[in-house]
């Protein structure tokens, strides 16, 4: 796999590159926008898990620095490298001289560090710890907060139930610090995941918000069981105390007679994303009609490093080696052998790490190169070669033949094999037979001769006697 | 009562404990017991149901079971599990991570960082919270006396112990002791008290074992507590979910399918290939055998010994003799061609070398094989020289002797059976000989292909005139015995380090190569065939022995187990560069090699290093396409999924057990659609998925027993750097004029339109684009002689196309009969049904989409100037799924509908005004369900795992029965 196949599968992830996202998320909360316009007069609001921060981007871009955002253009802003060069149709629509938006603030929070934003206050917490929460809400001491939003999910472990469950205390953290700083009217987006009984937790929802949908945006993928929810019209209950809201709302609501039958409140469910809007599940060519030709992007945030990168020991190699690294090896292996230096002894671990990088990078115009180059290498030594060296070349010449091929079957005695059994064996030996009833030995002779057969007739039979035991010890 | 019974669930084993003889093992909401001693299957019952079972826990005197998952706990009596009249059930408001029985009351700690104190009829009586209000993912309980003191594990990296029975203020209780070493999420806590050691594993990759001074308790008690590192383990590959700790010993089991067994001073024990790459999350030590027990994600049961047997020996040569080549005679016997030409016999009894012959001819080059039986062996030399030995009573002769007419160099030798083998010399010479009487006669010659490598690398016997060879090239060639040249030619097999291994099995020829495929190939009257190819985890493949394949990853020897899937045993050998051979019988398996000179043998205790299976494995991960059906009196299920590979499973007659039959891993990519039809008497499945690839396979009833599985054709486009990686979705088989006509839904929003050719080749006949959609289904049906086809795509249309004019040729651009928009995004499964009411006919449309909803539409199909599709009425529902729909079927009068919210609904709706009326629900323990289907009255839902239950209602059993309806 090159580096472009995450491109080909996701036109999301390419797009958030080209217009200088940290991540693919920041087109959900632009689709949301896009149909329930949450931004209207926010000037304060909460990032909740906000790593790496495209949607504090937005926040940042949107409220602080005061942009209208047209998905489907190009933007230019928080590039860290190359995406610079602006083409006509898309062009940027910030104003360099217009004046920033002072009294926004934006909080953003999550477990992860994350590289400063324009505007954005940064904390690291778990937001599903009391303290956390304590934190967030001194940050709207005296105010309140227009807007709370959470893209939270956990490292989904593979066990469906407990992964939603955890996304359901995740927002019912984030819920409880909505309590704390949303004014009321105000809103409240976040994601939930559609499994098992969600149902249950997002009709609770409707106790504490006027209006409450479930959202998919066209960037989220259909097979995905993530969506949001969008709470609106912050309205809390009568002497609603946020401390004591586990009795408000709970997932373990036992009254589930209320909650299954068809006349219970269904919470609408809507898809949004304009019905132009590319969506994630449809492969689209890498170039796009009437856009710029496809170039190949970095991402604009490399992801954070896993809790195991820091790791004392060294792990295992990962199987799929990263290009990056790829490279390297392949280029030490090159170098090696160009410059005769190569170990015998490791040549097998360097095979297989050959056969490793090959097989993730067929594509890549370097990898190919150093292969070529590594092949001239080995043909060299190949010159002055010494028997035991001969099989390990061979190996290694193996990794040059880059076409692959399928199986190729051709049946060079066709009639032969269309004929019946009778013809190769039965008739022969009946002729056989024939001529050694009437004792005609040249002719004989030519029949083994015709038939290929070297060995005498006694020995012929004796050798077809023994091979219709084939599998049987017979020693 | 239910309408349904369950009949059999297959998903994640999440929970496995040994109590007593008895192994208890959650899967799904069931709770299955096992004997250990008698490795059998004894009992199950139905403990929840929707709902996994988490953790299981006995009470000291072990007459009571406390059962839990998610929030739900149940008691029940134990060992008779089935005579408990009386469960009791409760839900507690919060995430169960761990529990514990005692005789008048139990406790609970749940993720929410709280210990629940209830009493023994499930009321709570007592909460203590955490002072640290965090989310959990772990958690443990430890009791002493009446003290209680909790372990919990964070998101971020911490142990914390608290002790809720001594210091409790108000309900809310402090921190004592922060364990801190871990750099991420903490899975699995675990203490044993009588050593003082805690277990932790993060999915940092790492395990500690954490060394307490006095007991818990005590320690908690001091003002300086003193817990601190034993030992830090890393070896996993990915996250550990799962630890435990023993006497002398702890094992870690995580997301890369690895149990790794520890000393307690962090030395490896054992490490176990357990279940085919799926997660670990369930294992249990029966510290009296010494047995681990081990549950995989893909519902895989096994049990292993703790430790190995295995014996490593080095013998050495007589003066230390570099050794040239080796083999195993029987008896674990050994002979030995040192570079010397010496030839030396090792008799395993005395453990004693003997100098049997030298053979001073042989002294630069010889070649030694054995044959088959290990009684015989032979040497073979550079001027054509053959030396057949045979062992006789722990006796070595030289039987005969022999010279090639040539005098030259024997390349390769292969035993074909006891008495004859074929061997090649220079220009591709192919000597068959006969060995009677003791005396070698030549039996016939033949030429191999002209090629750069152009020697035998393998060969055998197909039948008494057929043989096959393979080339230094990855060629085969089929050699009748009359015959000086091949009469069939297959090139490319492997690639070009050459076709290692041949062998027949049955009826079918096995081929391994150094590219990691083993290719299996069918012979019909006498035509060899491509049947199936298999990837393997590693390249060098080197001989295959009943279900197990040797040879070679990287610098380790390897025997893989085919039906496990899975690694039995490895070991640092230096490489497949070596001689080497490998002895299996049924208790003891041997292998030698030659390493720096010297010969090394490693002598396997069989037992000790093969699983038994108490459950077969199935699919890794998501089955995202399963079909069941009934061929020749049986039930087949035959699925496909994310872990690329096609399996076909029988199951039972009453649909309580299946048996895979085969693993098929032939996709490049993962499997997202299978569909099978019975055409020209045979019976063909389709599967197709991930790098727009189709295979066409056959299933065969071979003998009443056995069905065999063939690859007929794997269609795929090979792909340039700028194509996007296209899928195809959905397929709809459609006969047409006596030909079968394929159609692909494909991911780049083009319909693929194939035909099968008389060779049973898939060919493509030409692509018609909706649009820029992702289509995810496909299906058609015939109305009043047309044929109509039915898209539906990511956009929520259903989209209507006239078969007749897509099958048209000429035709530049086609286009859709009519649309109608059903959902709001991607609708993920369809079904159809027409009926005829006054002589008028209707179809009805019933589909389920991404939104939550199901729609049914009647449809009315006029053709007047064209046809012509008007929507008469319908009816939607958003309410009884909250998640994606992925299965929708029509029965008659009532409808089915699945989703991801692991819910079964079923309806009854009336044809005319489509009045439609919930009738019944039932919940699966099976997450990500993916689909289902029928199989005479029980139901498969499939996804992550299988679930087949049993409709008890009578008027549902009376569809089942008419057989228009399956
Ligand atoms: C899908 S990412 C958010 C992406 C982000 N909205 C963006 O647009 O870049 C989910 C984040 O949730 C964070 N997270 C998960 N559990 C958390 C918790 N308990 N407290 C804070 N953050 C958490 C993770 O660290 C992760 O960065």
């Amino acid at each position: 796999m090159g580096k472009t196949s995450k491109d080909k599968r996701d036109i999301y992830y390419r797009k958030a590159k080209e217009q200088g996202w940290r991540a693919r998320s920041a087109f959900k909360l632009l689709q949301i926008d896009e149909k329930f316009d949450i931004f209207k007069g926010v000037t304060k609001a909460v990032d909740l898990c906000a790593a790496p921060g495209s949607w504090s981007q937005v926040l940042s871009r949107k409220l602080y620095l005061g942009e209208t955002i047209n998905i489907t253009e190009k933007c230019t802003l928080f590039h860290t490298d190359d995406i610079a060069e602006k083409n006509n149709v898309g062009e940027s629509q910030v104003d360099s001289k217009k004046l920033k938006n002072e009294n926004v603030k934006i909080v953003a929070v999550d477990l992860q560090p994350m590289s400063p934003l324009p505007g954005v206050i940064q904390l690291q917490g778990d937001i599903t710890k009391y303290s956390t929460a304590q934190e967030i809400i001194g940050h709207f001491e005296g105010t309140k907060a227009d807007l709370v939003v959470c893209d939270g999910a956990p490292d989904v472990t593979g066990l469906h139930c407990m992964d939603i469950y955890i996304q359901a205390q995740l927002l019912l953290g984030a819920l409880h610090i909505t309590c704390h700083v949303l004014k009321v009217g105000g809103t409240f987006v976040a994601k939930i995941f559609r499994g098992k009984d969600n149902d249950l937790l997002t009709n609770q929802l409707l106790t504490l918000f006027t209006e409450v949908f479930v959202v998919k945006p066209s960037s989220s993928r259909n097979s995905s069981i993530e969506a949001f929810v969008v709470c609106q019209k912050y309205n809390p209950p009568q002497g609603f105390e946020p401390k004591l809201m586990t009795p408000y709302l709970n997932i373990s609501n036992k009254d589930f007679s209320s909650l299954e039958g068809v006349n219970r409140v269904i919470i609408p469910f809507v898809v949004c994303g304009d019905v132009s809007a590319y969506d994630s599940d449809t492969t689209y060519p890498l170039q796009l009609e009437g856009e710029a030709p496809y170039k190949y992007r970095p991402p604009v945030q490399p992801p954070i490093s896993p809790p195991y990168y820091s790791s004392k020991k060294e792990d295992t190699p990962p199987s799929t080696l990263s290009l990056k690294k790829s490279k390297d090896q392949l280029k030490n292996i090159v170098e090696s052998f160009e410059s005769g230096s190569y170990k015998l002894k490791s040549l097998n671990n360097t095979l297989d790490k050959l056969n490793n990088i090959r097989k993730n990078s067929e594509k890549d115009s370097v990898i190919q190169e150093y292969i070529e180059r590594l092949g001239k290498a080995v043909n060299k030594i190949t010159e002055n070669k010494n028997d035991t060296l001969e099989e390990i070349i061979e190996n290694l010449k193996a990794l040059d033949l880059s076409k692959k091929e399928d199986i190729f079957v051709s049946n060079p005695m066709e009639d032969l094999l269309q004929a019946s059994e009778e013809l190769r064996s039965s008739k022969v030996e009946k002729r056989m037979q024939e001529l050694k009833n009437s004792n005609d030995l040249t002719n004989l002779e030519e029949l083994y001769n015709e038939v290929n057969i070297v060995a005498d007739e006694k020995t012929f039979q004796e050798f077809l006697a023994h091979i219709e035991l084939l599998d049987t010890c017979t020693c | 009562m239910s309408v349904f019974k369950n009949k059999l669930i297959r998903t994640d084993v999440t929970y496995l404990k040994i109590v007593n003889d008895y192994i208890l093992t959650g899967i799904g909401g069931d709770l299955q017991i096992f004997s250990l001693s008698n490795e059998m299957f004894i009992t199950k019952v139905k403990i929840f149901s929707g709902q996994k079972i988490y953790g299981v826990e006995t009470n000291k005197s072990k007459n009571k079971l406390l059962v839990y998952g998610g929030m739900y706990i149940k008691v029940i009596d134990f060992p008779n599990v089935n005579n408990s009249k009386e469960h009791l059930m409760s839900s507690v408001k919060e995430w169960i991570l761990d529990a514990k029985l005692l005789d008048n009351k139990l406790c609970l700690a749940t993720m929410n960082n709280k210990l629940l104190i209830l009493s023994s009829n499930l009321d709570v009586e007592k909460e203590v919270l955490c002072e640290e209000r965090c989310i959990l993912y772990s958690a443990f309980i430890s009791i002493n006396k009446n003290e209680i003191v909790v372990m919990s594990g964070t998101v971020f990296s911490e142990v914390l112990i608290w002790w809720p029975t001594k210091y409790d203020n108000n309900g809310i209780s402090p921190v004592l002791k922060k364990l801190t070493g871990h750099k991420g999420v903490i899975f699995s806590i675990d203490y044993h008290a009588e050593t003082g050691v805690i277990c932790s594993c993060s999915d940092d990759r790492s395990a500690i074992l954490w060394k307490l001074k006095s007991d818990i308790t005590q320690e908690l008690k001091k003002s300086n507590i003193d817990i601190s590192i034993l030992t830090q383990v890393h070896g996993h590959s990915s996250r550990i979910f799962r630890c435990k700790v023993f006497h002398d010993f702890f094992i870690t089991g995580g997301e890369d399918s690895l149990v790794f067994i520890w000393s307690h001073s962090g030395d490896l024990i054992r490490k176990i290939e357990a279940h085919q790459g799926s997660s670990i999350w369930a294992i249990d030590v029966d510290e009296g055998t010494k047995q681990i027990v081990i549950g995989g994600s893909n519902s895989g049961l096994s049990l292993f010994p703790i430790n190995s047997d295995i014996e490593n020996l080095k013998l050495s040569l007589p003066k230390l003799e570099p050794p040239n080549s080796i083999c195993f005679m029987s008896n674990n016997n050994i002979a030995s061609i040192t570079e010397n030409g010496n030839l030396y016999y090792y008799l395993d009894k005395s453990k004693s070398w003997f100098l049997v012959e030298k053979h001073e001819e042989l002294k630069y080059y010889c070649l030694m094989q054995s044959s088959k039986c290990k009684k015989l062996f032979a040497l073979a030399g550079y001027k054509g020289q053959i030396f057949l030995y045979k062992e006789d009573s722990n006796n070595l002769k030289l039987i005969c002797k022999y010279i090639t007419l040539r005098e030259s160099r024997i390349y390769s030798f292969h035993w074909l059976t006891c008495n004859t083998f074929l061997i090649c010399q220079d220009n591709g010479i192919l000597l068959l000989l006969f060995l009677h009487k003791n005396n070698i006669n030549l039996i016939s010659t033949y030429n191999l292909p002209q090629s750069k490598e152009r020697w035998t690398t393998s060969a055998t016997f197909f039948n008494k005139e057929l043989f096959i060879v393979g080339d230094r090239k990855g060629h085969l060639y089929v050699y009748s015995i009359s015959n000086k040249e091949p009469i069939q030619i297959i090139k490319r097999v492997h690639n070009h380090l050459g076709v290692t291994h041949l062998s027949l099995d049955k009826n079918q020829l096995n081929s391994l190569g150094r590219n990691g495929i083993l290719r299996t190939f069918n012979i019909q009257n006498n035509v060899v065939k491509v049947a199936a190819s298999n990837k393997l985890p590693f390249l060098w493949l080197a001989k295959i022995l009943n279900n197990l394949i040797i040879g070679f990853s990287g610098n380790n020897f390897v025997i893989w187990d085919y039906k496990l899937r899975s690694i039995l045993f490895e070991k640092e050998c230096g490489g497949g560069h070596r001689s080497w051979d490998f002895i299996k019988t049924s208790n003891n398996c041997n292998v030698a090699y030659v390493k720096d000179k010297i010969i090394h043998c490693v002598k396997i205790d069989w037992n000790s290093v093969c699983p038994k299976e108490l459950i077969e494995g199935l699919h890794v991960n998501q089955i995202n396409s399963l079909v069941a059906f009934n061929y020749m009196n049986k039930k087949y299920l035959v699925s496909g999924g994310e872990d690329t590979t096609i399996q076909i499973n029988e199951l039972n007659n009453n649909c309580t057990l299946i048996k895979k039959l085969h693993n098929l891993k032939s996709h490049l990519s993962n499997v997202r659609t299978i569909k099978h039809v019975l055409w020209k008497n045979q019976k063909l499945i389709f599967s197709a998925g991930g790098r727009a690839q189709i295979i066409l396979w056959a299933i065969k009833n071979e003998n009443n027993d056995c069905i065999s599985c063939n690859e007929f054709c794997s269609y795929y486009e090979s792909m340039n750097t700028d194509d996007a990686e296209m899928r195809i979705m959905d397929l709809y088989l459609h006969i047409h004029n006596e030909k079968l006509y394929i159609f692909a839904a494909c991911s780049n929003g083009f319909i693929k339109i194939f035909y099968l050719d008389d060779s049973n080749k898939i060919i493509l006949k030409e692509n018609v684009f909706y649009k820029l959609k992702c289509i995810t289904k496909i299906i058609g049906f015939n109305f009043d002689k047309h044929s109509i086809l039915v898209t539906l795509a990511t956009d929520g249309f259903l989209i209507f196309w006239d078969i007749k004019k897509l099958l048209e040729e000429n035709v530049q651009e086609k286009y859709p009969v009519q649309s109608i928009k059903c959902h709001q995004s991607g609708i993920n499964s369809v079904d159809h049904k027409i009926y005829k009411s006054n002589n008028e006919s209707y179809v009805i449309f019933l589909t389920g989409g991404d939104d939550n909803l199901i729609a049914l539409n009647k449809l009315k199909i006029t053709n007047i100037n064209g046809l012509k599709i008007d929507v008469l009425c319908n009816y939607t529902n958003s309410g009884v799924h909250c998640s994606q729909i992925t299965g929708t079927k029509i029965l008659d009068n009532y409808f089915f509908t699945v989703s991801i919210d692991q819910r079964l609904c079923v309806f009854e709706w009336t044809s005319k005004k489509l009045e439609c009326n919930f009738c019944t629900l039932y919940k699966t323990a099976i997450s990500d369900v993916q689909g289902f289907d029928f199989i005479d009255n029980k139901i498969v839902i499939f996804g992550n795992g299988v679930d087949v239950i049993k409709c008890m209602f009578k008027s549902y059993m009376c569809l089942f029965k008419n057989p228009n309806y399956l």
